[in-house]
């Protein structure tokens, strides 16, 4: 009896401990014992670990630092030398940061499996497309460079300083939940960081589209859709640019061009249509200070917890205030006393795509000119929890890593199977010492040195110092092309195909102190024809940039105020431009009340695309059935399926110039041929059956800032920790660039002169933990285009009514 | 009184450690070493659990925690301001202590001679 009575209440004991010591709930991979305990759960993610960070000491600090902390939760860093300063970087930003840093360079690495089984195949196509091997080119350059070395080793230092005193109860939120604890950070974590960026800012793959389109359609159709000169395009360098230099001579182009062996492709590597970033500068003549003000809006997918983190870092030999990112050391967009810089997405091409011919018996093989060359095997080994590892071994080119076999079905089918990659970011880089350079500058000379260490992604820097000097350089490793190299598939066994050498850096596109007084860039073309260097790129059509360009033009006298206007300007300009011409070809009678109705919302619209407006969705639908009807036909292929369209500036075009086009033709029925007025009323028709479907009928809800809305989604998109459905203005192709889930990441705007002032807000919060109110403290301000006056100090005993708390970090010791 | 005494060790033990298990360990071992009774082991493993549980549970929501526990209640699909949380942590630590310290009394009563057992039976 009494062993029956022990054995029932054991049982239930030992049941007790399974159920909650392992994870038993299907798809969750926490343990619910871990999760509910409320001394170590997630009931200890709330704000109690947000309180005030206690004065310390820190083992490897060498000095005592002392940290500000202004009511936004700002660190502001005083430390006595370089190394203290990156060290309490990595210290302070893994302290609001820590799961974000991780779960990022997990992604660059190819290492989510490890905490998300499911993520295999991801990972797999992350060490095949050689991110791991691009990050440890990256740390072997800079761990050679002494500057690059002290600063991400210090980072480092910093960030294992405030992990090896975290206690499993402190782990932030998202450890728990994925029930795992954070690793050790080094070194390699900043480079992939840096890769991971590179990747999103950079990964394209227009030759497969080309290449394409190209077999589909004919060189012909190219020249006439694809290569022609870009409609009211505003270039970054202004078009009249002298360029004082002698070109280095262009590689020979082989004599015939090279056509891939095509395959079914759906999807490319591309950058998000909503994305578009902004920077500007006008110079003293254009302001009412007589200093010149600089602004930058760098656009990316939102999410949570916020891509950056606000710092100032002051050390004897700099000030630099601006936004980090979380696990790279330094300021990536800010100003110090002197000068200020800002970046936009440069689109430039700087990955190539070549399809490798491997020895018919010898896979190792692969023909290059007259010889065989020898692929070198890279071994990599993706760990996936609870599973066996996987062991991939990648052919290594000269011409980059073979992503896929040609038997090998690709991850996406945005990767071609049986194609080498080359990539400026596998080749070693120091862009850590760019940054290094460009936090210390002091003039316009040493924002171009710290530009000459900076390669990939290659970015539009924006320049303004308080001398007066304002500049744009379109900065990268460019490679030196023939004409259309790179532009399609090119042949891996053709020595002609081969990159020969990069544009110089001194050649690079770039402006200084231009006579109008202005300087912008949205992410659109860099020159005109008449730069000495073929250049091209996925570049932005020219709404955005020639909005700001005529903007800048006639404002005189500008306050800070107008720069923050103008990041917030929804003015469409693609409906500006088009809109007049389709809205003409429509008659009244032939419509129905509903659509005379959404005619009559256009016919009143003033083109701004703001939240409480109706038009913009009509338009938009309009727009894209209108897209749809012209290209639909001719685009599509039997064996590729659909083709990509012709970009937007295109189809504007035809329409306000070539209203005779044979593309208003709907190839498909042949016993009557449509015109353009035939395509805007079927397509005018079609928007509004297609908007009372989406959206139901005609209501509230079609407001542009409900209809389209902004969701800015945590970064493993775990349930209840974004903020979905904001009601904000803009659109893509529009300065203030805001769409579902991309807009601006950062606004920031810096007025130069005797004391730099400057404003900024990014859609986010401070604090990483999704416990905390500083989660998401300045996204409704964000929303409404408001700025927080950013707090520079001079010093560390400076007060200021916002500045709420004081910590005193003191060395202990080595 | 042993209750409260057993409240101070979960908790401590909890404080300085990250398993969560001490509350089932803590009334295991009270009842295999202290407790005269089934019952009086059930009762006192079952309360100082609970308590231990559900008061840490409170305090931590009282002093910051409301929002992850809104977080997490998003995430489970829950009302954000439900205190259906509150229940499961109450609850599990109930369940824990109550047969953690009955097993630990019966493993203790099944070495012991029947006679000393008399007085005790559960069931």
């Amino acid at each position: 009896m009494k062993w029956v009575k022990f054995i029932i209440s054991a049982s239930i004991t030992l049941a007790l401990f399974y159920l909650l010591n392992f994870p038993v709930i299907e798809k969750t991979p926490f343990a619910i014992g871990d999760f509910a305990n409320p001394y170590s759960g997630f009931w200890q993610n709330g704000e109690m670990i947000e309180e005030q960070l206690d004065d310390r000491e820190i083992p490897g600090l060498q000095e005592s630092v002392i940290v500000q902390w202004d009511n936004r939760g700002v660190p502001h860093v005083f430390a006595r030398n370089a190394h203290d300063l990156y060290f309490v970087q990595g210290y302070l930003t893994a302290r609001d940061r820590l799961w974000q840093m991780d779960i990022i360079t997990r992604a660059g690495a190819g290492r989510v499996a490890e905490v998300i089984p499911e993520r295999v195949e991801f990972d797999r196509y992350r060490r095949r497309t050689g991110m791991l091997y691009a990050a440890e080119m990256a740390v072997k350059a800079a761990m050679a460079d002494e500057t690059s070395r002290l600063a991400m080793e210090a980072l480092s230092d910093g960030v294992n300083a405030w992990i090896d005193q975290l206690t499993p109860a402190k782990y932030p939120l998202e450890f728990k939940v994925l029930n795992y604890a954070p690793e050790a950070w080094s070194p390699l974590k900043s480079a992939l960081l840096l890769k991971y960026m590179s990747w999103n800012l950079s990964a394209r793959n227009n030759e497969v589209l080309w290449s394409r389109t190209r077999t589909a359609l004919g060189d012909s159709v190219m020249s006439e859709l694809f290569f022609r000169k870009p409609l009211n395009m505003k270039t970054i360098i202004p078009a009249d640019n002298a360029w004082d230099f002698k070109p280095v001579e262009a590689p020979k182009a082989p004599d015939s061009l090279f056509s891939a062996t095509m395959l079914a492709f759906e999807n490319m590597l591309q950058p998000a249509p909503d994305l578009g970033s902004n920077n500007w500068v006008v110079d003293g003549s254009k302001t009412l200070s007589g200093y010149p003000i600089l602004s930058n809006d760098p656009h990316l997918g939102l999410n949570l917890p916020s891509i950056w983190y606000e710092m100032q870092l002051v050390s004897p030999e700099m000030n630099v205030y601006g936004v980090t990112l979380p696990g790279a050391p330094g300021v990536i967009i800010g100003f110090n006393e002197n000068i200020a810089w800002g970046v936009t997405n440069a689109g430039v091409d700087v990955m190539d795509w070549y399809q490798m011919h491997f020895h018919p018996e010898d896979p190792w093989k692969y023909r290059f000119g007259e010889e065989w060359r020898e692929a070198t095997p890279r071994i990599e080994e993706v760990h996936v929890r609870g599973e066996a590892t996987i062991i991939d071994t990648i052919a290594m080119t000269h011409l980059g890593p073979v992503a896929y076999r040609a038997n090998e079905e690709s991850y996406t089918d945005a990767i071609p199977s049986g194609m080498a990659l080359r990539w400026v970011a596998h080749d070693p880089s120091l862009e850590v010492k760019a940054f290094w350079l460009l936090n210390r500058a002091v003039g316009y000379n040493d924002f171009v040195e710290a530009l000459s260490f900076y390669d990939c992604p290659a970015q539009n820097f924006v320049f303004a110092s308080r001398h007066g000097d304002i500049a744009m350089h379109h900065n990268g490793k460019i490679p030196l092309r023939w004409k259309h190299q790179g532009r399609f598939i090119s042949d891996g066994s053709n020595p002609a195909y081969e990159w020969q050498g990069y544009i110089p850096k001194a050649h690079i596109p770039y402006s200084k102190n231009p006579a109008r007084g202005f300087l912008g860039s949205a992410n659109q073309n860099p020159v005109t024809g008449n730069y000495p260097y073929q250049m091209y790129g996925f570049y932005a059509t020219f709404e955005r940039g020639a909005r700001i360009h005529e903007r800048l033009e006639e404002m005189n006298n500008i306050t800070p105020e107008d720069m923050m206007a103008l990041q917030n300007d929804n003015l469409n300009l693609h409906a500006r431009s088009a809109l007049p011409a389709m809205l003409a070809s429509l008659q009244d009678e032939e419509l129905s009340l509903f659509e005379y109705r959404n005619l009559e919302l256009l016919q009143g619209w003033d083109y701004e695309s703001h939240r409480d407006s109706i038009a913009p969705i009509i338009f938009k639908y309009w727009w894209d059935n209108f897209e749809k009807l012209i290209w639909e036909d001719e685009f599509s292929h039997p064996e590729f399926g659909q083709l990509k369209f012709p970009r937007k500036d295109v189809t504007i075009g035809l329409l306000l110039n070539e209203p005779d086009s044979r593309y208003f033709d709907n190839i498909l029925t042949e016993d009557y041929p449509e015109t353009l007025a035939d395509i805007l009323l079927l397509s005018f028709q079609r928007a509004d059956l297609e908007l009372s479907e989406e959206l139901g009928q005609f209501s509230e809800d079609w407001r542009w800032g409900k209809s389209r809305g902004t969701d800015i989604t945590h970064l493993a998109r775990i349930p209840g920790m974004s903020r979905l459905a904001l009601n904000t203005n803009g659109n893509r192709g529009i300065v203030n660039a805001t769409g579902k889930t991309q807009g601006p990441s950062w606004r920031m705007v810096v007025a130069l002169g005797p004391e730099v002032k400057a404003w900024g807000i990014y859609p986010g919060g401070q604090s990483g933990n999704p416990g905390s109110s500083n989660y998401d403290a300045f996204i409704d301000d964000w929303v409404e285009g408001q700025y927080y006056e950013l707090i520079y100090l001079k010093s560390p005993a400076e007060t200021h009514p916002d500045v709420v708390a004081k910590t005193i970090l003191k060395g202990g010791g080595k | 009184m042993i209750v409260l005494l057993l409240i101070v060790l979960i908790f401590a033990l909890q404080f300085f450690t990250p398993y969560w298990w001490w509350v089932i360990v803590v009334p295991l071992i009270y009842g295999l070493l202290i407790a005269r009774s089934g019952w009086r082991a059930f009762g006192a493993g079952f309360l100082s659990g609970g308590l231990a549980w559900l008061l840490m549970s409170v305090y931590t929501a009282k002093n910051g925690g409301v929002l992850v526990l809104g977080r997490v209640n998003n995430m489970l699909n829950l009302p954000p301001d439900s205190f259906v949380m509150f229940l499961v942590c109450a609850g599990l630590g109930l369940l824990c202590g109550g047969f953690g310290a009955l097993t630990g009394y019966l493993l203790k009563d099944l070495f012991r001679n029947s006679d000393d057992a008399s007085e005790v039976s559960l069931g």
